[in-house]
């Protein structure tokens, strides 16, 4: 349930081209072929009386109230269920009708419980509005009879209760599961009166299959599946739109309110990135922003052993901009620098970079993107044009064959693996190459057609091995490698390609992919008549994780997947705005919109616009900056909204790089990792409070509204800007639509983005300017933003980071569903019931030779660190790899991660450590380290002023 | 009514095994078998439907664990525990009802002192309620284990149980 009432329609749209004509109740209607008699009913205005039915799921015809009456039939049909016909005469409303409704009514409430009044979906309850609709006034039945009145209440998830007390058995929720979801956790179990809705093996909510997406608790018309906080504070009262801060899929949500507090988050139908579908984290884990842990007042110290002093604003950022400026005047201008933010809008993040640029004069700007996908904005530049992902979300729906690599879509990016999925259960293929076993391999009604575990750092091998076969075999589409791509570089790819060295057969015991199953895979795809490439950080973040992308590229063009809907190659990406971070300019080599700081022409209408003249000389980037910091030439930072002391690969390095600052001012919601070497502490804005843009894996630019007024009593954007003001640059904006106003002036893709419009049209994909006012969906169709596709050539070479006989496993890494990244937010809600720590997964074999058992505690060693965590064996992995998430700082995941990265970008190599496990009975030095210098820096916080 | 004919098998049912039923799995080819079918099988081998057994079957048929739970429970005759060395199923449906089958009924409750869907230990015997058994003329009928008694009466009932008993100390 929810507050804004979308119109239900009642049943899924008919896409057909054929068109009926009806008559309803005296009145013509003309709708596609295969549409309901209900739906068509509505399109008119009428609603017919229902409690199964919803416009989100496939007809049902069990609840039997939208009972309607066709002239020349028989009987009373329920609406849901019969399609329209040519001139066929309905009426929906007759005494018959009403008799029979009411009698359904009556037996309904015969069996519920008649307390309305207390009853947590009083006036927000379908049951409720049907017995007033079909005007019930007593029950005949009474209400003695049998009855499941005492049916016991399940609490057991954090989020929502199950009452089947309340029940009508409508099965909503569980279709909603299957159809919208695609989990199929829910069951109705048993038959007749004793049917119930059953979550897995009548488990509880909590231990079944269920991934608390909340598609039930929306789908359920009473209040038997219900939202806790609504249960605790009653009903809201009205609504903001938003777009969701936790992944790259950017899924729009109504923020209920009462006054100034959040009730519940709803996803809306109107979003077009998740189309009124949520996930655990987006619908429920939003409780940190009013976490006690939050820091609201800025704060001070001068050295990082001190305790932190609270001070106002104005002492902050005067501090943190004289300390910068001293630093520059005794170690040079570029003794400075910046980190931007994923999580940040885009409006924050534009003004991160311009008061790098501006008031710290120099192009020391680097944005979390480095650690993530910067080979995509790389790689797809290169071949196509553009740094970003060719399609928009809806285009999955269209997909034949997907090419699934390095992704984990339903545990990282959820909302758009149901839509995925939906696809998949309507017939289109998936293959999935992926080391780790994920659940798109096979999991309830999906198996995938072709299975590749290669080897964590084999990426190149399978992709050029794919491309060996499509040439090899003929499967390329000369005709569009003819018209759209360059053909000198073609061919001298096609030279390339065509070596033996590319073979499945030579490549198959690099990747561990037999060679025919490799050949098998790339007949689909490149016989699909729509195939799509999807792909995530297992790409990327290899030392040729830039090499990688293009050779998707390249497959795509040689197959011709590229400018059609169904088609493409997208990013699945991994923050709410790490898109956008990326398009507001946060590299030290580019302005925003990926234009180069060596470019005249680009540097100099931002000159013009900003009234200086800017540094022609690229900045440092990330892991400059720490390798500066550490040789002590690089002295101060400003870091916002990332944890680096936690993300960054090899964490000893950044440790030192950080102690080693004379200035470090971190602007965050929490006092994070990082924030324990910081100086100042500028405390942040949640996404509730937050008022701008973000940009999401489909270049979609979402708003971003203020449920309630930052908590800290500035916007993030403001303190950016007075730090720029008290460094003598004079930054000014009224509000953050003017800043969206500057990157529209300045920036062509964006030329055609406001904020009214955003308000307008909801959302937006950029390109969006005077030749697309309306944005792109699907990017190079009929031609490539860079003119003809460039083929790279893309060889294979092995990292340097080999097993060796004292690290002779592999470890990989990655995401679980519950928690999100370092864990920030997420950790600080109840998602902790699902996760509460990070495990090691291990192969039986790898743990039975080293005498491991499930929950064992277990030191996980690399030449660069070791960690402890418990394990898990599990038949996910192949022998030779072990795999762990790093949501929790105490994990040290990124202890044991090495220095290497890709060779373009800088991008860590998180997905291949050489490592090697073995049963321990202590934490390791470096978490005991971590325990005590937490301690004392919770002390640090909580001395007096 | 003396010579009465009476010699009915025990269920032989295996001890629940997951180790077995794996195997018994494998044998199965997807493409020839539903749930159904597999769950027929199952249940003749094991004598009930064992709640270990339904992650298999959803693996099996790339089902979820729910889905498969919720087929299991739909159907009255998939049983949840395993049942004694005989299983009564006396028809309730109209015809045997019009017979008189609800008076047999009392009366084989009675006589073992056990409700339906319940076991007597000691007579080893599970009485379950059936509907219809598709031998209407012959009503009121009873099957016990695979074989059908009809024009089932009072008598009849005696002996059968009298038999029964003797069986057991066979």
């Amino acid at each position: 349930m929810s507050l804004e009432k979308d119109i239900d329609y009642g049943t899924p749209e008919s896409l057909s081209q054929e068109l009926i004509s009806l008559e309803i109740d005296g009145h013509r209607v003309i709708v596609p072929k295969g549409t309901s008699i209900m739906r068509a009913a509505k399109q008119l205005g009428t609603s017919i009386p229902k409690l199964c039915a919803s416009d989100n799921l496939e007809a049902f015809g069990s609840c039997r109230l939208c009972l309607v009456e066709i002239e020349g039939r028989r009987g009373t049909p329920a609406s849901c269920t019969t399609p329209v016909e040519t001139d066929m005469v309905v009426h929906t409303q007759s005494q018959k009708l009403a008799k029979l409704r009411k009698g359904v009514m009556e037996l309904y409430i015969s069996d519920h419980p008649l307390d309305c009044l207390t009853c947590s979906a009083n006036g927000d309850c379908e049951l409720q509005d049907m017995a007033g609709t079909v005007g019930l006034r007593d029950v005949r039945y009474g209400y003695q009879g049998d009855n499941h009145l005492e049916a016991k209440t399940d609490n057991s998830n954090p989020y929502f209760s199950f009452d089947p007390s309340k029940c009508i058995v409508c099965s909503r929720c569980v279709r909603a599961c299957d159809e919208v979801q695609g989990t199929f956790a829910l069951t109705i179990s048993n038959r007749g009166f004793e049917s119930h809705v059953s979550a897995g093996i009548e488990d509880s909510f909590l231990n079944s299959e269920c991934v608390s997406c909340g598609a039930c608790v929306q789908a359920c018309p009473t209040a038997t599946l219900m939202e806790k906080s609504v249960i605790d504070h009653g009903v809201p009262e009205h609504s903001i739109e938003t777009t969701c801060a936790y992944c790259g899929v950017g899924c729009t949500f109504n923020a209920e309110m009462k006054g100034d507090q959040v009730i519940r988050m709803v996803p809306t139908k109107n979003g077009k990135a998740n189309e009124g579908h949520s996930c655990v984290k987006g619908r429920f884990a939003w409780g940190y922003a009013s976490h006690k842990e939050r820091i609201l007042k800025p704060m001070l110290r001068s050295s990082i052993d001190d305790p932190w002093q609270e001070v106002s604003w104005e002492e902050a950022i005067q501090f943190a901009a004289k300390r910068f400026k001293e630093l520059q005047q005794e170690y040079g201008r570029k003794a400075i620098g910046g980190i931007s933010s994923s999580r940040a809008s885009n409006e924050e993040v534009f003004v991160v970079q311009k008061l790098v640029r501006a008031a710290f004069e120099n192009n020391n700007i680097d944005t979390c993107a480095r650690v993530c996908h910067s080979p995509t904005g790389f790689g797809l530049n290169k071949t196509l044009g553009t740094s970003a992902g060719t399609q928009d979300f809806n285009s999955v729906e269209s997909a034949d064959v997907i090419l699934l690599i390095g992704a984990n879509p339903t545990d990282a990016h959820p909302v758009f693996a149901s839509r995925m999925k939906k696809r998949l259960r309507e017939g289109a293929q998936i293959i999935v190459a992926d080391p780790r076993r994920i659940d798109l391999v096979e999991s309830p009604h999906i198996k995938a057609a072709a299975y590749l575990a290669l080897l964590p750092g084999t990426n190149v091998a399978l992709i050029n091995a794919l491309a060996y076969t499509i040439v090899e075999e003929d499967l390329v589409d000369w005709d569009y490698v003819k018209q759209r791509c360059d053909k000198d570089l073609f061919e001298q790819w096609l030279a390339f390609i065509k070596q033996p060295q590319n073979a499945p057969e030579t490549v198959d015991k690099v990747l561990g992919v037999n060679a025919e199953t490799l050949r098998k895979a790339a007949r689909l795809y490149a016989n699909a008549e729509r195939g799509a490439i999807y792909y995530g950080l297992g790409v990327t973040e290899h030392s040729q994780g830039s090499t990688m992308v293009m050779g998707m590229a390249n497959l795509a063009m040689l197959t011709g997947n590229l400018g059609f809907n169904g088609c493409g190659v997208n990013p699945l990406r991994g923050q709410n705005n790490v898109q956008g971070s990326c398009d507001m300019g946060s590299f030290p080599h580019e302005l925003p919109g990926y234009r180069s700081v060596s470019d005249d022409h680009t540097r100099q209408s931002f000159e013009k616009d900003w009234g200086l003249s800017l540094d022609n000389e690229p900045g440092y980037r990330i892991p400059n900056m720490f390798n500066e910091a550490v040789s002590g030439s690089f002295k101060g930072m400003y870091i916002q909204g990332e944890d680096v002391a936690q993300s960054d690969p090899d964490i000893h390095h950044v440790e030192a790089a950080l102690r080693n600052l004379d200035c470090l001012v971190v602007q965050d919601l929490f006092l994070n990792e990082t924030a324990k070497y910081a100086h100042v502490f500028l405390p942040g804005t949640s996404f509730l409070e937050k008022d701008g843009t973000f940009t999401n894996a489909e270049r979609r630019l979402g708003r971003v509204r203020p449920a309630i007024k930052p908590r800290t009593g500035k916007h993030e954007w403001q303190i950016t800007m007075e730090i720029a003001q008290a460094m003598g640059y004079p930054m000014h904006y009224n509000d953050s639509s003017e800043i969206m106003d500057e990157i529209a002036r300045l920036t062509p893709t964006f030329a055609g983005v406001s904020f009214d419009k955003l308000d307008r049209e909801g959302s937006v994909q950029w390109p969006c300017n005077d030749e697309a006012p309306n944005g792109t969906p699907i990017m190079h169709i009929d031609k490539f933003v860079r003119g003809k596709g460039a083929f790279e050539i893309t060889e294979f070479v092995p990292t340097e980071e080999k097993i060796t006989a004292k690290f002779p496993l592999l470890l990989t890494t990655g995401r679980i569903l519950s928690q999100y990244n370092v864990g920030a937010q997420t950790r600080r809600t109840d998602n902790n019931v699902w996760h509460p720590e990070d495990i090691l997964e291990i192969h039986p074999h790898d743990a039975s030779e080293r005498g491991i058992k499930n929950g064992d505690l277990i030191m996980l060693k690399s030449r660069k660190g070791e960690t402890s965590l418990h394990a898990l064996i599990s038949e996910r992995m192949q022998p030779g790899v072990v795999y762990t998430t790093f949501h929790m700082p105490f994990s040290g995941a990124n202890i044991v991660t090495t220095e290497y990265s890709d060779w373009a970008t800088n991008c860590p190599e998180y997905k291949v450590t050489a490592v090697q496990c073995s049963l321990t009975d202590h934490i390791s030095e470096w978490q005991q380290h971590f325990l005590d210098y937490q301690s004392k820096q919770t002390k640090a916080l909580l001395q007096p002023n | 009514m003396s010579d009465f004919a009476f010699n009915i098998p025990k269920n032989n049912f295996q001890d629940w095994q997951l180790e077995l039923a794996e195997t018994l799995l494998k044998n199965f080819n997807i493409d020839d078998h539903n749930l159904v079918d597999i769950l027929h099988d199952f249940q003749a081998t094991f004598g009930y439907i064992d709640k270990t057994l339904i992650p298999l079957l959803a693996k099996f048929f790339n089902l979820s664990n729910a889905e498969v739970h919720g087929v299991v429970s739909f159907y009255h005759d998939f049983r949840s525990t395993k049942p004694a060395s005989y299983v009564l199923k006396i028809c309730q449906a109209e015809s045997c009802q019009a017979m008189g089958s609800e008076l047999l009924t009392t009366e084989l409750k009675t006589a073992l002192d056990i409700d339906f869907h319940e076991t007597n230990i000691a007579a080893d015997i599970t009485l379950e309620p059936v509907y219809c058994l598709g031998n209407c003329s012959c009503s009121p009928n009873l099957m016990i284990n695979s074989q059908i008694i009809s024009r089932l009466n009072s008598g009849k009932l005696k002996l059968i149980l009298q038999n029964l008993k003797a069986a057991q100390n066979d």
